[in-house]
Order: structure tokens, then sequence, then C-alpha cells
């Protein structure tokens, strides 16, 4: 009995979220102000070795324009200690801007992100420190908002790099990176920032 | 990769402060590594910023090169030195308060060559030639927020 009603609570709260996202003439939910954190997995492939990784995502957002963001992504990596081959850290910083392509509650985004990986592999390198290398990522994502507060999303994008260890090569980060996972955002900073009194960051 | 921000004068004038990082392969069995830090003088010739906003640019910059071995990390050189860069570059106005910039510049270096010998006996200089001045192009592409109204409104 327990599970049935549960069962339409859920459906209920479905269909009211469903005929909200079908009010086509409503403007789009993504709007100058808003801001998201999110966490998610990352599944990475690396495209110039035999080597899958998986990351830990946490990303933070802010749009600062009506189609424009600023975004910061944090990918921690979790490494397989029993992986041969596999770098032993690889976790990166990242920030760029974002350029969302909203329609109803749903949000097509494109990002460029430049930033910094610190990745060390065992094998051949006698300093055992991380060193901080340069890479880049371009994402596409996707993401649904639910409710006011909530939202989901999924991305894709390629990122690239070298790590420079003691070999004649470079150990290339190139890396298709897929991401999944969910998010609370919140609307922040109503008044235009040209319109405020002094100077208000 | 690196930061920048701007601190705009007037309407035809532009200040910008930037850190910048570099790293990459230098010649087959070198690893350069750059780092800049330094202003920038922005001019517009247009009397009014419009959607497209071409720049000159000229400024001075402290920076840090290092140029280690590829299969020897604890075989390098490194020096602190004074540049100077100059270009052109265009700022793309997205929207009222947020743009697009790409510049490609010129960046001389004043410091010391560099020299750095390798187990086989033979040497890689920086600059490659082995005397003169270090110099090299810089491509930019950055993005920028207007957050704040310091002293009044430009009008843009």
């Amino acid at each position: 009995m327990e599970k049935i009603k549960a069962l339409i609570l859920m459906l209920l709260l479905l269909s009211a979220e469903i005929s909200h996202a079908q009010s086509y003439g409503a403007p789009p939910f993504v709007q100058k102000g808003l801001m998201t954190m999110s966490t998610g997995l990352t599944a990475g492939v690396m495209t110039f070795n035999q080597v899958q990784d998986i990351y830990f995502n946490a990303s933070f957002a802010y749009c600062v324009e009506h189609q424009i963001g600023i975004r910061t992504d944090l990918c921690v990596f979790l490494p397989d200690y029993n992986f041969e081959g596999q770098l032993q850290k690889n976790s990166s910083i990242l920030v760029g801007p974002e350029f969302h392509f909203p329609f109803g509650r749903f949000d097509l985004s494109f990002l460029f992100e430049p930033g910094v990986a610190f990745p060390y592999l065992k094998d051949g390198v006698t300093n055992q420190k991380v060193q901080a290398e340069p890479v880049y990522v371009l994402t596409l994502g996707a993401s649904y908002y639910i409710l006011q507060n909530f939202h989901v999303f999924a991305s894709a994008g390629y990122l690239h790099g070298n790590y420079f260890l003691e070999n004649v090569d470079p150990f290339r980060l190139d890396e298709i990176r897929i991401t999944a996972g969910l998010g609370i955002n919140i609307f922040v900073n109503h008044q235009e920032a040209f319109e405020r009194k002094g100077v208000k960051f | 990769m690196g930061l920048q921000a701007r601190i705009m004068a007037t309407s035809h004038i532009n200040t910008e402060w930037y850190f910048e990082y570099f790293h990459g392969g230098y010649t087959s069995q070198a690893v350069r590594t750059d780092g800049h830090i330094g202003g920038l003088v922005l001019l517009y010739p247009q009397h009014r910023l419009q959607r497209v906003a071409p720049f000159l640019a000229i400024g001075p910059n402290a920076d840090y090169v290092k140029l280690r071995e590829r299969v020897n990390k604890e075989n390098f050189v490194s020096r602190w030195s004074l540049a100077a860069q100059s270009g052109i570059g265009m700022h793309i106005n997205l929207t009222r308060r947020s743009d697009m910039t790409i510049a490609t510049m010129y960046m001389l270096h004043f410091g010391q060559e560099l020299v750095l010998p390798l187990e086989d006996a033979s040497v890689i200089t920086i600059p490659s030639s082995g005397s003169g001045l270090d110099g090299h192009f810089v491509v930019n592409v950055s993005f920028n927020y207007k957050i704040a109204d310091l002293w009044k409104r430009l009008k843009l």
C-alpha cells in the first residue's frame, strides 16, 4: 500500500512537471543570474593510450548574461592502482565561458575551459611530484531543470594536453570525457550590475 | 593558459594585466616552460566602441623561462628577465558587458641566452640561433566580462 501511495505521488509530481515543461510560450528557465552547483561522475577514454579513467566531477557555474555564463570544473581522478599503465594521478581544475541555448526547461550548452591538470605516472620518473600541465576542454552539455532548484545534466567533451615526463615523447592526456550527474540551482543578483549604486561585485 | 584583468581608462585607452603559463616541447630533446606576468595598453582607434572593436596593444612584462632535457628532469636551466610585446587584436562584443578577444602579438625577451648542455655533449640554446634576442608570436583568445563600473559609466 505504501509503495502504491509513493507511486501515485511520484506520478502526480511528474505530470505536474511535464505539464509545466510543455508551456512552450514560457521564457526559458536558464536566465541571467542563475547559479548552479553540480556533482557527477566522469568516464574518460584516452585517445592515444589504451586507458579508461574515472573522475569525480564538481562544478560551479553562474550566468552573467542571458546566454553566457562562467563555469569552473574540478575533476578528481579516482585511480585504479592495479591497472598497469594508468596514470597514478590526473586531477584537473578548469575555468571558462559557457554558452547556453535554452528552450523551456532544457538547456544545451557549449563550453570552452582552459585549465591545469596535475598528472603523475610512476614509470620512468625520478621526481615523484605531480606536474602542472596546461590543458583545455571543449564540451557539449545538456541539462534539464526540475522544479525550481534542481537539475540533471549530461555532457561529452574532448580534453587536450601533454604530460612531459622523462621520455622523448610526451604522455598524451587527450581524452574523451563523458559526464553525468545532478545539481542544485538558485537565482541570485536580480539587479542589473550597471544599475547598482557604487562598486559592487 | 592564463588570466587577465582590464581597467579601462578612457573610451580610447584600456589597460590589461595578465599572467600566462606555457609548457611544451622545444626541439626533440627539450621541454620549455614560460611564465609571463605583465601589463598592456590597448588603444582603440574607433570613436565609439562597436560590435567589433580593433585595437593596438603594447606593453612590458617579466618573464620566467625554464628549459629542461626531455629524458632528465633534473637537467635544466632557467632565468628571469624582462620582455615586451606588441601587436593587434579585436574585441568581439557579445553583449554590452561581455566580449571574446582575439589578439596576435610578438614578444621579445631581453634576458641572457640560455644554454642547456645535454649528455651527448651537444647543447640546446634559447634563442635557437645562440645569440641575439629571443622572440616569438603569442596568439591569445580570451573571454572577458565587465564586472564593475569603477568611476563612471562609460558609453559603450
